[in-house]
């Protein structure tokens, strides 16, 4: 795709302190008549007390950016280091000095415009973006991130024309469409979000577009399409693309970061880099149970059971308490077939925390495996008084208490799921055949009618409306 | 012409007189002064840490401000930490503290019988026995507690024989009539499924060691519950209702009827999940509807941090609005209650930005200048470690205050905090309530290692206010009910609330400032049973009781 060559946007802001100080800056360097710009300034000491991994990449950037004082590089790597390894007032003080040694390039200025941000200065973050636009233009992120901050000092008409500039930037940025559609509903132009948004819905199926859409229609007044697109589900936060601030999470040396860094990979679907990212991190955390566990992802979405096995069990060696290593051994079991030691897995998982459903849901599933369904339901109780969110892990219960002849537990678990969400035809089913079975047969009728209000075509519900109009059928019939 | 609330069915006016115990203020923007030595309250939440960072240490405590024994003044009760080790949660804590109040807002600390020794965290206060008195309920970290008031400030556990003894990690609580037949309920808010022998290694962004983010533990909780039987028990009626579909890591909650159907709705505030709305379908079951009415995030699509919570009519619409507080670098949230959804206005109520820059837990919508226009109090303290600390507390931060104005509008009163400065701390409960009975409210401020502040309200008398003592027919407060009037020319609604801002409760009376308004007029109270009790147009400067009519 051909380049645009554009303007910059037109929303700029006074010099603050920072230009002024920057100017300045640049007035000194350039009557000073040195020749080689000024040396990295001295660590702060809390350096020297943060964890190795952190220490050792700081100290390493900085022997470099003072070896090779005027390298810009160097001196992004060291500015990299300090500011994603929590170090904002040395991290600032380095950003400064690379503004000056290169000042055409936009980061510094955009990293310290971030640094602003963090601290609630938006107005100086403001001013430091400005210096961005005016070096690198075309940076779509710049836009956006300065529109965000515009629409949160309450300036919608500054932040759509900084949302419109990264749109004609990057005509894909989600960044940009979500923010018209922000700065439109602040200025009550709620029509117009709400095409904007449904634009973006239709082309990424982004849940968060269809959270923000849903809101907007509430506002329009459409509150039953907007209960439909409520239904798509729990809205991902959203994310995105930003290359230059990757470069920072990149930059992070703890473990968190690291774990951090490995998570983004896998999202990304770079499976490779994530692997080589995690055999760097056990350099530095030698058989860290969390960086083995990332490691057993890498293998399971390899399709490499044996080697995802392998790795847990050397991650349950490592850590014999960890729940997570237990649990993800008894997934890794399973997938390599051996339903046994699976479900050993899981029973131990669960005993070591037995207050989390995640352990008793995999021990019922193993147990389900094997048609155990008496032993499989005390695991489901107790991982459902515990708490389990997913509607199809919650409609299979309620089937399970149903074959089991509990029929007022399967009514109460089929009830949670139809309220949950009405249009689980499957749950209306489960709770009709629950109140059949119990004798119920009104009820029964009314759930089946209540189902075909939400769901009129379904085949499962039509077909048990002709049976409790027959007559109903008993259990065994069903069964059968 | 005005009819005086003396004429009026179930309205007694009571004879303090504000006017004649208000004190000018020295310093017109010193709107709160630190009273804590004055005000005898002597006692640090100490939260046992001994450098394991383990994670209830950086989330307690808090407190409540009721009137434990009828006198018309308001008690203190704070709960304590304790200590925690690798084998588990040790029952040997500190005591939680009791102190009552002489009437001039100075305490003096007495043996109540609620002397918790578990780990704690918050309090809710209530009648549950329908008795008149105020009961307790204390929330820990580990089994929760159930005290009940002989009427005189002594209270006696019933922790067993009620059925409540949540074991899990309770954060705050509140009391409501869910289901309307007139005794209250509980609602308890959980954080995480923990324990010491659960707890992570966690570091901060430059790998020091440092308490850990709930995410790090992907262990929300179940809140629970509970259903009042009317005979001294209470059942968990957690699964019916609906309550168990949605696990999270709940801090704050807040009961009110936001959807005006007559029946008590529950708002809490989850740390980094979507916040929950418990839409009461009047038939004993609830269904979550925070995120389908706009208000389980704002319109970043971000769960946040949140923390304390506040529900009130800010927009004088005759609903109540909602306020959430969250961590440094995201906003509070600000949702405008448009009916059938939230309006996020955080931008353009200025909160967006006045906000972001510190960790906020305990806050409170609250007219500290009695101009007639809701304030906002924040507590506030760190949970992260900065990598260059300023104090020898690195978590500590000054608190905030904002101003009020028409078209719901706030602006940072400097000095910030309201007060002049001293040693920010790492504040975590904000309790407020009027402890001096001056007809200013003033608030309690519980800290984490560091002392309970008082701070006693400064601003200038010159405003007029009203304070009105709702209670239900049993003499006690009247949780729930809805106070509307008209101040001037605007019609405002108050809420009856006790549970709200962060593990606190607070001042149950309902306080409305009146600037230079001498009459608030056409007083109404709607009670939890749908009836309303007008009692016509009461005066500036007083205490008056409402009370529930006999049906």
């Amino acid at each position: 795709m051909a380049v645009k060559i554009v303007k910059a946007p037109q929303v700029f802001h006074r010099p603050g302190r920072g230009i002024l100080s920057l100017a300045a800056s640049v007035a000194a360097l350039g009557a000073s008549c040195s020749p080689s710009p000024p040396k990295p300034a001295p660590l702060p000491e809390q350096v020297s007390q943060a964890d190795p991994a952190v220490r050792e990449a700081i100290e390493e950037a900085w022997t470099a950016a003072t070896t090779s004082p005027e390298s810009v590089q160097r001196r992004l790597e060291l500015s990299l280091a300090l500011d994603a390894n929590g170090f904002d007032n040395a991290a600032a003080q380095s950003w400064q000095a690379m503004e000056l040694l290169a000042p055409r390039d936009g980061r510094a200025a955009y990293f310290l415009a971030q640094l602003a941000a963090d601290r609630g200065d938006l107005e100086q973050a403001l001013v430091h973006m400005d210096r961005v636009f005016a070096t690198q233009p075309d940076f779509a992120p710049a836009c956006w991130r300065a529109g965000f901050w515009q629409l949160d000092l309450g300036r919608p008409d500054e932040a759509a024309a900084l949302f419109q500039r990264a749109a004609e930037i990057d005509p894909s940025s989600a960044a940009a469409m979500v923010g018209l559609a922000r700065a439109d509903l602040a200025r009550d132009r709620t029509t117009q979000a709400i095409e904007t948004l449904g634009t973006l819905l239709q082309k990424t199926g982004h849940p968060y577009s269809a959270y923000l859409l849903a809101q907007a229609l509430r506002r329009a007044g459409r509150l039953d399409e907007a209960a439909a697109i409520q239904l798509s589900g729990e809205p991902a936060v959203p994310q995105y693309p930003d290359p230059w601030n990757r470069l920072l999470l990149d930059a992070q040396r703890s473990l968190d970061g690291e774990l951090g860094r490995i998570d983004r990979l896998l999202a990304d679907g770079r499976i490779d880099d994530a692997r080589l990212c995690v055999g760097r991190a056990l350099t530095n955390w030698p058989n860290q149970v969390h960086l083995l566990n990332r490691l057993g992802e890498v293998h399971r979405r390899n399709n490499d059971a044996a080697a995802w096995v392998r790795t847990m069990k050397r991650a349950v060696l490592e850590d014999p308490k960890s729940f997570q290593s237990h649990l993800n051994l008894s997934m890794a079991f399973r997938q390599a077939g051996e339903h046994e030691r699976a479900l050993q897995s899981a029973m131990k998982a669960a005993q070591l925390r037995p207050d989390l459903p995640d352990g008793h849901l995999q021990l019922a599933r193993m147990h389900l495996l094997e048609d155990r369904l008496d032993a499989a339901l005390p695991a489901l109780d107790r991982a459902f008084e515990l708490g389990v969110t997913n509607p199809a892990e919650r409609l299979q219960y309620a089937h399970l208490l149903l074959r089991s002849g509990r029929l007022d537990d399967a009514v109460t678990q089929a009830e949670l799921v139809v309220r949950t969400d009405p249009r689980q035809a499957d749950g209306w089913v489960m709770l009709a055949l629950a109140h059949r079975d119990a004798g119920r047969v009104n009820k029964a009728i009314e759930a089946v009618q209540a189902g075909l209000n939400a769901q009129p075509d379904h085949a499962g519900l039509r077909r048990l409306a002709r049976e409790l109009i027959a007559g109903g059928a008993s259990p065994r019939e069903r069964e059968s | 012409m005005i009819s005086l609330c003396p004429l009026m069915v179930g309205c007694v006016e009571e004879p303090a007189d504000h006017g004649t115990q208000l004190k000018p203020t020295s310093e017109p923007d010193i709107w709160l002064r630190d009273d804590s030595a004055l005000s005898n309250v002597n006692v640090v939440w100490e939260s046992g840490a001994t450098g394991e960072y383990y994670m209830p240490e950086i989330i307690g405590g808090g407190g409540g401000l009721f009137d434990a024994d009828g006198d018309g003044s308001l008690d203190l009760y704070i709960v304590q930490g304790g200590r925690l080790t690798p084998e588990g949660i040790q029952d040997d804590g500190p005591p939680n503290r009791f102190f009552l109040n002489n009437g001039m807002g100075v305490f003096n600390e007495v043996n109540c019988g609620a002397e918790d020794t578990g780990y704690g965290m918050g309090v809710a206060a209530g009648d549950i026995d329908n008795d008149g008195d105020v009961d307790l309920y204390v929330l820990n970290l580990g089994p929760n507690s159930m005290y009940l008031n002989d009427g005189k400030g002594a209270f006696t556990n019933v922790t067993a024989s009620s059925g409540t003894g949540d074991p899990d990690w309770g954060s705050s609580g509140t009391f409501l009539d869910y289901d309307r037949d007139g005794d209250l309920d509980l609602y308890v808010t959980n954080y995480l499924m923990w324990s010491p022998q659960t707890a992570l290694n966690c570091v901060s962004g430059n790998g020091m060691p440092d308490y850990c983010s709930p995410e790090h533990f992907m262990a929300p909780a179940i809140d629970r519950l509970y259903r009042n039987d009317g005979n001294g028990q209470f059942t968990d009626v957690t699964v019916e209702s609906g309550i168990v579909t949605k696990p999270g890591t709940g801090l704050g909650v807040v009961a009110a009827d936001f959807d005006q159907d007559g029946w008590i709705d529950v708002f809490v505030a989850n740390d980094l999940m979507p916040d929950h709305l418990w839409h009461n379908r009047g038939d004993g079951t609830f269904e979550e509807i925070g995120l389908a009415t706009g208000c389980a995030m704002d319109d970043t699509g971000r769960p946040k941090a949140g923390m304390g919570v506040d529900a009130n009519d800010i927009d004088d619409d005759g609903d109540l609005d909602l306020i959430v507080c969250n961590l440094k670098s995201e906003s509070d949230s600000l949702f405008r209650n448009d009916g059938d959804y939230f309006v996020d206005i955080t931008t353009q109520s200025g909160l967006r930005n006045a906000t972001r820059a510190w960790t906020r837990f305990g806050l409170g919508l609250v007219d500290f200048n009695n101009d007639g226009w809701l304030d906002l109090y924040e507590a506030n303290g760190a949970v992260l470690r900065p990598s260059q600390p300023i104090s020898g507390d690195p978590y500590a931060q000054q608190n905030m205050l904002l101003r009020g104005a028409p078209d719901i509008q706030f602006t940072p009163v400097s000095p910030r905090g309201g007060t002049l400065p001293l040693k920010p701390l790492t504040s975590r409960a904000a309790i407020f309530g009027d402890i001096d009975n001056d007809g200013r409210r003033d608030v309690v401020v519980v800290n984490r290692d560091g002392p309970v502040r008082v701070y006693r309200n400064t601003c200038s008398i010159a405003a007029q206010s009203i304070t009105l003592d709702v209670r239900n027919r049993h003499g006690a407060p009247a949780l729930g009910a809805i106070v509307t009037a008209q101040l001037g020319k605007r019609t405002i609604t108050r809420p009856v609330k006790s549970g709200w801002s962060y593990m606190a409760a607070n001042d149950p009376t309902v306080h409305v400032g009146m600037e230079d308004e001498s009459v608030l007029k056409d007083v109404r109270v709607r009670w939890t049973n749908g009836t309303v009790t007008p009692y016509g147009d009461l005066k500036a400067n007083r205490r008056h009781r409402l009370t529930q009519p006999e049906e």
